[in-house]
């Protein structure tokens, strides 16, 4: 059986597979050990480990109370949690926390409590940071601080080290993180992650879930994704709404899930602002440019756009489009990130129809085009695109440059019925010929003018992506710009990005304050581009309180837009206490903008490593502080690779591996890649499972460090048993996919002909996973193969296909 | 009141009845009851006297027939050390060596010799029989003369870590079996069946007084006193679970306790009452001795360290690594050395050779024992990956992660020996005839050696979809290219064979200097590839997942059990031989495909086996197929007959295989065999 787990690894506790019993070689394992790197974790939020388990054993560590306190201040949510755990032993305890956000969010605070005090975690910029690692690993202190993830890793996973418990003792633990929400066609969504994942179902002794609403523009009931969280409304009127829920030993099987609409009859101006006497914590009276109180005001002005004065969740079907479709196809884009680059393309194309008109791009160090002149979007030319796409292969760097030249060519030849768009899915790592960010725009906006402007869309696939490339990139041409982690289940993104290609958006927004300069910072500060049915917030900062008139100008289609609201600056209001992070974030993306731009300066890298401490969020200059030995950790590896690796701070001089059956290696340090490496053959009884490894590592004054790991050997792909509800359907009936899989399947999903993919999920009820597939309307009669595809954390991938005997319309 | 005592009297009755009937009752479940009693306590008899036995397979070891068989082994890893019958013996990675008082050798016993294996990890002598441990085949008794083999059945025991002998009993420890006794006449597990001796991966032994010291790998030290055991974790104190070496410690260290116990995290003191007091905390220790009153470790970083040097107050890690500190002279400096005392003298058996000095002797330095062991041996070490012959007649011997050997084949001379950062963990080896240049893949990336051995690198950032390539093959000269789909060949065809790498995240193929790479995302059955041949214009890939058959670089077919006559999924090895695919596979043997697009299984014929991954080779007539437990198979393709050569293998896992005219040459876990062809079938 699978269940519907995010794609994490987790450190320490699962290390993909590998290897793998049978031949020498073959037999071998690999593991890839980071040691500054941060951990990732395939996790739920909020688990706490036992170092002696590999999952939650509520007979050692139990979660006795968490309390879940949401708050959502028009489109900005905060999210608090508070967890409990209590040591079941007669022992202490250590573990390890791993706490699992949304994608879309960032961490804001964290604390662990010892006793009675709160020890919270703190940001510090990069080099601060291993300075302070050097000093406790000196002193053989653990700093036992919180680590975010990233690099390669592609989710937002955070781990720390949690020791001592004590005894039938508890723990306490705080983490609270920020979002903001997104508005598509008037709707608007927030998922808090509480649905099993690696670790299984979590039970909890007592559960609170506190939940705030507030909206200057009217919003629509909540409409509840999850069952399991039954609310009790205390108020629940248009523009406010507040509720709870609680409950005793309570299973916690399903996301905390729910949408609802943004209720307005034609676009709505909102204002928001925020003064208030700074606040210096203890810590900031360190540093003198954190400890000046400002006393200037910050503001939030934003518009929601109904300008077809639709209701929400209602889309009006987009005008006849031309598409270039670009699709990144250089050896970055292997593995995860090619499949979900092709199920974006795949998701666009499938969602055109006749009247479109398309052409398709494969590009790496060279292009490949579909088709010579572009072809009408029919079923079959899309079926004949997407088998390009599969008979294509991987070669080389990126340059990116060369292709949008040849993008903006072929768009010229691509029928006007209404305007032309480019879409590119790519990491944006461009690698060969130009790679600075501006040059590249420039020249794309030259290519681009030199005939029928074409607009860019750009979805970004992975972790790396380049954001400021991309992001800039589509700003140049006044397209549309998202992205998603190769991790990521895209569904809800691209149904947003695919909405929003060839339509007209509503272009050249700007914030204007009759004749004043009494507001400055403000951001964005180019002209904005939104779609009909978002939501475009513009945030700054204001110095005199007091009355100002706003207006917020743009067009669509050559339709002015105009909308002009009185607001007053207030004196004193610290009634939204996110508008200074909202701007401060968005203060320091323009700065990295201007970076990315125009090169770093001292004064710009400054000013984004004290917003980033003041207001507690990761920058490119800025992370948590890592502690190195407790978040050792491997990475997923996968079978063939008969090495070990592991990633040491520089004073580590010897590391050793003591394998479980036996064998002790010495590892050699590769200078270039700077990490330690060993090759080891795991004996032929090795039976697939997880195993223990240790590490011994010794620094450079002698002193040595032990580690314990553990890794999966998974050489199996996963096994399938699947059937169908029935194997005789109507064009345009659903089926019903039901599979049974081995435990470690990450993902199954199910094709047909003609229709997009689905996943196949972990239905506790059915115990067994289920998908729907519809069967496409327009298929005409015959016998078609479902082929369902399965895939495991060890990258082992297998299928079975069903077949179905289709009754067309 | 007649009717009423008639009453009385049926009343009586029927209680009579009913206590009779509740009497039988009682009794029977007494008998039952009893009768359980007696079968459980029988059945729990039964179960202690099998947890005491151990069933073994003994055998006299005689030589095998060795005709057209010459054997080349690494011997210079010396495991252990002991005084028999006035030799010393030497275990070594490459069989047993008698070496004489001078360091002379006398004789090395072999698989040539009937030895089961090479590989020996321990020795004691014990009632007049030298006694060997092997690495993956029991127990072996020499007596002087011959060889006798002991394979534990039950439990099941292959490789054996250490041997001690007690007053009356030779204790041997096993990884994969816990600890097993001989009294001279039978085997028994008395200690192993105690309560709480549920330990099975013994790494260290000390019979102390009426106690035994019992050193684990994972768990501990476990103490067998009175027929109770104890067991000593890190919850008390230990500084590691890994145990390497425990010994008595002298008088000079009795405030530390009675017994050290070297971990690979430091060494701590135990006394009687099993309290434990630090001794050291170096880390990566692998063995303990006291050879005059010193205690000394030996040190899996290299070299081995004296420390009573410290004691008692300096014992930390930190003092002992000051830079600059001396250590025992004349060991090599970074080989892991076993320390151990043995004939009054105090040894260091490393990797590099035996070396030992005498206990009392006023010069500190080591001098090497059997240095010919080192001095001349062909092969660097012994789990071969790969051979290849090169243009100029140099044999190359690829190892698993010990870069790679050039070697005269006719002098048996190693003529240098290439291992660095790159070429280390090596998977195969090509040699391109019309470029003049070798193909190294290792698990870094794809080595071309030119000219003068020049190397060239190719890696992801020349554009390998991954970095661990497991195999290279070329492209027939005259055959299509791969990535042509009609019209006119590009120009760069001219400059070269097309090269294909199957690698750990899929296909690349290189030509003209450009790489161009598929994935399972283009159809492939995996992306962890194995091998790769090409057959005509196609290629085949074996892959963990079914075999691919590609034209053009599309994926045309995947075979897989499920929809061909493939015996399993897991393709390790393949090999073309006049138009027939033959494939190997891990766990279901060799299978061929034929030229019709008909399939063979050879299973009935020879089982089913794992098949090595590229251990199968085509000379021009003979199939040969490198097993991992099963030795060599040889196909004639010409009268389609199977055999099978065990006897005189250096081991029967074999990884590699090469032929030129008059020999094969096949490369095995543990070294090296040359065979004539007159004598393979």
């Amino acid at each position: 059986m699978m269940r519907d787990r995010k794609k994490i690894t987790c450190w320490e506790g699962w290390l993909a597979p590998a290897p793998i019993r049978g031949p020498l070689i073959a037999r071998s394992v690999v593991l890839t050990l980071l040691f500054l790197a941060p951990a990732v974790a395939r996790a739920q939020s909020g688990v706490l480990i036992p170092s002696s388990t590999e999952k939650p054993d509520p007979a050692v560590l139990s979660l006795d109370e968490m309390s879940v306190n949401v708050l959502i201040d028009n489109q900005y949510a905060r999210v608090r949690v508070t967890q409990i755990f209590g040591n079941r032993t007669d022992r202490i305890q250590e573990g390890r926390y791993v706490f699992l956000i949304p994608t879309t969010a960032s961490i804001s605070d964290f604390a662990v409590w010892d006793g009675d005090i709160r020890i919270p975690g703190v940001i510090l910029e990069h080099r601060r940071a291993e300075e302070i690692y050097k000093d406790l690993a000196l002193q053989l202190i653990d700093p036992g601080l919180l680590s975010q993830e990233s690099e390669d890793t592609a989710n937002t996973a955070f781990t720390v080290k949690v020791a001592p418990i004590p005894a039938y003792g508890t723990k306490r633990l705080e983490i609270e993180y920020t979002e903001l929400l997104s508005v598509d066609n008037l709707e608007s969504y927030f998922s808090f992650p509480f649905k099993p994942s690696e670790y299984g179902t979590q039970s909890v002794g007592h559960l609170q879930i506190r939940l705030q609403i507030t909206s200057r523009v009217p919003i629509t009931d909540l409409n509840f994704r999850s069952k399991a969280y039954s609310l009790n409304f205390i108020d629940n009127s248009a523009q406010y709404k507040s509720s709870t829920f609680e409950a005793n030993n309570i299973q916690l099987t399903e996301d905390f899930a729910f949408s609802y609409g943004l209720n307005v009859r034609g676009t709505a101006f909102e204002f928001l602002a925020y003064r208030a006497p700074e606040r210096i914590s203890a810590d900031e009276l360190r540093d003198p440019r954190l400890a000046e109180r400002e006393p200037d005001g910050y503001f939030e002005a934003a518009a929601v756009f109904n300008e077809a004065a639709r209701a929400p969740g209602i889309t009006s079907p987009p005008p006849p489009r031309s598409i270039l479709v670009m699709l990144d196809t250089s050896l970055s884009m292997q593995f995860e990130k090619l499949d979900r680059a092709y199920e974006a393309t795949e998701g666009l194309l499938r969602s055109l129809t006749p009247q479109d008109t398309f052409n398709l791009m494969l590009f790496n160090d060279d292009v490949a085009v579909f088709s010579n002149t572009p072809v009408e979007a029919r079923l079959d030319q899309i079926e004949r695109a997407l088998a390009f796409i599969k008979s294509s292969y991987l070669s080389g760097g990126t340059d990116l440059s060369a292709a949008l030249d040849r993008a903006a060519n072929m768009s010229r030849a691509m029928p006007s019925k209404k305007e032309r768009s480019i879409v590119v899915i790519t990491d944006g790592n461009s690698t060969l010929a130009t790679t600075r960010t501006k040059t590249v725009v420039d020249r794309f906006q030259k290519s681009n003018d030199a005939g029928a402007r074409a607009r860019l869309y750009v979805f970004g696939i992975g972790a790396d992506t380049n954001l400021r490339l991309l992001g800039e990139l589509a700003r140049a041409s006044r397209g549309y710009f998202d992205w998603t982690r190769e991790t990521d289940d895209l569904s809800f993104k691209l149904k947003s990005f695919v909405g929003k290609v060839g339509r007209d958006p509503i272009d050249s927004l700007k914030l204007q304050n009759a004749g004043e300069t009494n507001l400055y910072q403000v951001y964005p500060d180019y002209d904005a581009t939104a779609y009909d049915g978002a939501r475009l917030s513009v945030v700054g900062r204001y110095k005199r309180p007091g009355a100002a008139s706003l207006t917020l100008t743009g067009n669509e289609s050559g339709k002015p837009i105009r909308l002009t609201q009185q607001v007053t600056l207030p004196e004193r209001d610290d009634s939204h206490s996110h508008v200074p992070r909202m701007w401060a974030r968005a203060r320091v993306d323009a700065l990295l903008r201007q970076i990315a731009l125009n090169g770093e300066s001292k004064e710009a890298i400054d000013e984004i490593i004290a917003l980033s401490k003041k207001y507690k969020f990761v920058t490119p200059y800025t992370s948590f502080l890592a502690a190195p030995r407790s978040l050792l950790r491997p990475r997923v590896i996968r079978p063939g690779d008969p090495v070990l690796k592991v990633r040491a701070d520089e004073s580590i001089t010897e590391v050793t591996a003591i394998f479980p059956f036996g064998l002790t290696k010495r590892m050699h340090y590769i200078k270039n890649e700077d990490v330690w490496e060993t090759r080891f053959i795991a004996p032929r009884e090795m039976a697939d499972g997880v195993y223990h490894c240790r590490l011994v590592l010794v620094d450079r004054l002698g002193r040595g460090y032990q580690e314990d790991k553990s890794f999966v050997i998974d050489s199996r792909p996963p096994r399938l048993q699947a059937s169908l509800n029935q194997t005789v359907a109507h064009a345009g009936e659903e089926l019903m996919v039901t599979v049974r899989a081995d435990s470690d399947t990450r993902v199954i999903a199910a094709r047909v002909f003609g229709a997009l993919p689905v996943q196949v999920v972990w239905d506790p009820k059915a115990k067994a996973n289920i998908g729907h597939l519809r069967i496409p309307s327009g298929l005409p009669s015959g016998n078609y193969t479902i082929q369902i595809t399965a895939e495991d954390f060890a990258h082992n991938s297998s299928s079975v296909e069903l077949i179905v005997e289709v009754i067309g319309n | 009141m007649g009717a009423l005592i008639h009453k009385m009297l049926l009343t009586r009755g029927r209680w009579a009845i009913i206590l009779a009937v509740g009497a039988s009752v009682v009794a029977g479940a007494i008998v039952i009851y009893i009768v359980r009693l007696n079968r459980n306590i029988g059945g729990e008899r039964d179960r202690q006297a099998d947890a005491l036995r151990v069933e073994i397979e003994e055998r006299a070891l005689r030589s095998p027939s060795t005709d057209g068989l010459t054997l080349y082994l690494s011997a210079s890893d010396v495991r252990a050390v002991v005084s028999f019958q006035g030799n010393l013996y030497l275990a070594t990675s490459g069989g047993l060596i008698a070496v004489d008082e001078g360091g002379n050798i006398k004789r090395r016993f072999t698989t040539f010799d009937g030895l089961p294996e090479n590989d020996l990890t321990a020795l004691a002598v014990f009632r007049d029989k030298l006694y060997a441990g092997t690495a993956s085949t029991g127990l072996v008794a020499f007596d002087g003369r011959a060889f006798t083999g002991y394979r534990f059945t039950k439990p099941r025991a292959t490789r054996v870590t250490v041997l001690v002998k007690s007053e009356s009993e030779l204790l041997i420890g096993t990884l994969d079996g816990g600890l097993i006794e001989y009294d001279g006449q039978r085997f028994s597990r008395r200690f192993n069946s105690a309560l709480g001796a549920d330990f099975s991966q013994v790494t260290a032994l000390l019979p102390f007084e009426s106690r035994v010291y019992i050193g684990t790998q994972a768990s501990g030290l476990y103490i067998w006193r009175e027929a109770h055991i104890e067991h000593i974790t890190t919850n008390e104190g230990l500084p590691s679970p890994h145990v390497t070496g425990l010994v008595a410690l002298p008088s000079n260290f009795s405030e530390k306790g009675t017994i050290a116990v070297a971990t690979d995290f430091g060494v701590a003191g135990i006394n009687d009452a099993n309290d434990i007091k630090s001794i050291s905390n170096r880390p990566n220790l692998t063995s303990l001795a006291v050879s005059a009153g010193h205690l000394w470790v030996g040190l899996f970083s290299g070299g081995i360290v004296d420390l009573s040097a410290n004691q008692p107050n300096q014992l930390d890690g930190a003092s002992l690594r000051k830079p600059g500190q001396s250590e025992p002279v004349g060991l090599p400096v970074s080989a892991p050395a076993t320390v151990c005392v043995s004939e009054g003298k105090l040894w260091a058996l490393t990797r590099e050779g035996a070396f030992a000095r005498d206990e009392r002797a006023s010069r500190p330095a080591f001098e090497s024992m059997a240095e010919s062991l080192v001095g001349e041996r062909m092969l660097t070490a012994g789990h071969i990956t790969s051979i290849a012959n090169d243009g100029v007649g140099r044999m190359w011997v690829g190892y698993f992660d010990r870069g790679i050997d050039l070697i005269a084949p006719e002098t048996n001379e190693r003529l240098s020996h290439i291992e660095d950062d790159r070429v280390r963990e090596i998977n195969h080896l090509a040699f391109d005839r019309s470029e003049d240049r070798m193909l190294v893949a290792t698990s870094r990336g794809l080595v071309v050696f030119g000219n003068e051995l020049k190397q060239t690198v190719m890696t992801r950032e020349q554009g390998l979809i991954h970095d661990s390539v497991a195999q290279v093959s070329l492209a027939h000269i005259d055959s299509p290219l791969l990535t042509s789909t009609g019209g006119p060949p590009p120009l760069d065809r001219l400059r070269g064979r097309a090269m294909v790498l199957a690698t750990a995240g899929g296909l690349t193929e290189v030509l003209g200097g450009r790489a161009r790479s598929i994935t399972a995302f283009h159809g492939l059955a995996s992306n962890h590839l194995y091998s790769s041949v090409f057959v005509g214009s196609r290629l085949f890939v074996g892959s963990l997942a079914g075999l691919a058959e590609i034209e053009g670089l599309r994926v045309v077919r995947t075979y897989k059990t499920s929809n061909s006559l493939l015996s399993h999924d897991w393709v390790t090895a393949l090999a073309e031989a006049d138009g027939t695919l033959y494939v190997g596979t891990n766990g279901g043997g060799v299978d061929a495909l034929l030229p019709t697009g008909e399939w063979i299984n050879f299973a009935g014929e020879l089982g089913k086996f794992e098949v090595n991954q590229n251990a199968m080779h085509y000379d021009g007539e003979r199939l040969y197929v490198g097993t991992s437990d099963r030795g060599l198979f040889v196909y004639n393709t010409r009268d389609r007959k199977w055999t099978r050569i065990s006897a005189g293998l250096a081991s029967q896992n074999v990884t590699a295989i090469m032929s030129d005219d008059r020999f094969v040459y096949v490369g095995t876990l543990n070294g090296l065999v040359r065979i004539e062809k007159r004598v393979v079938g």
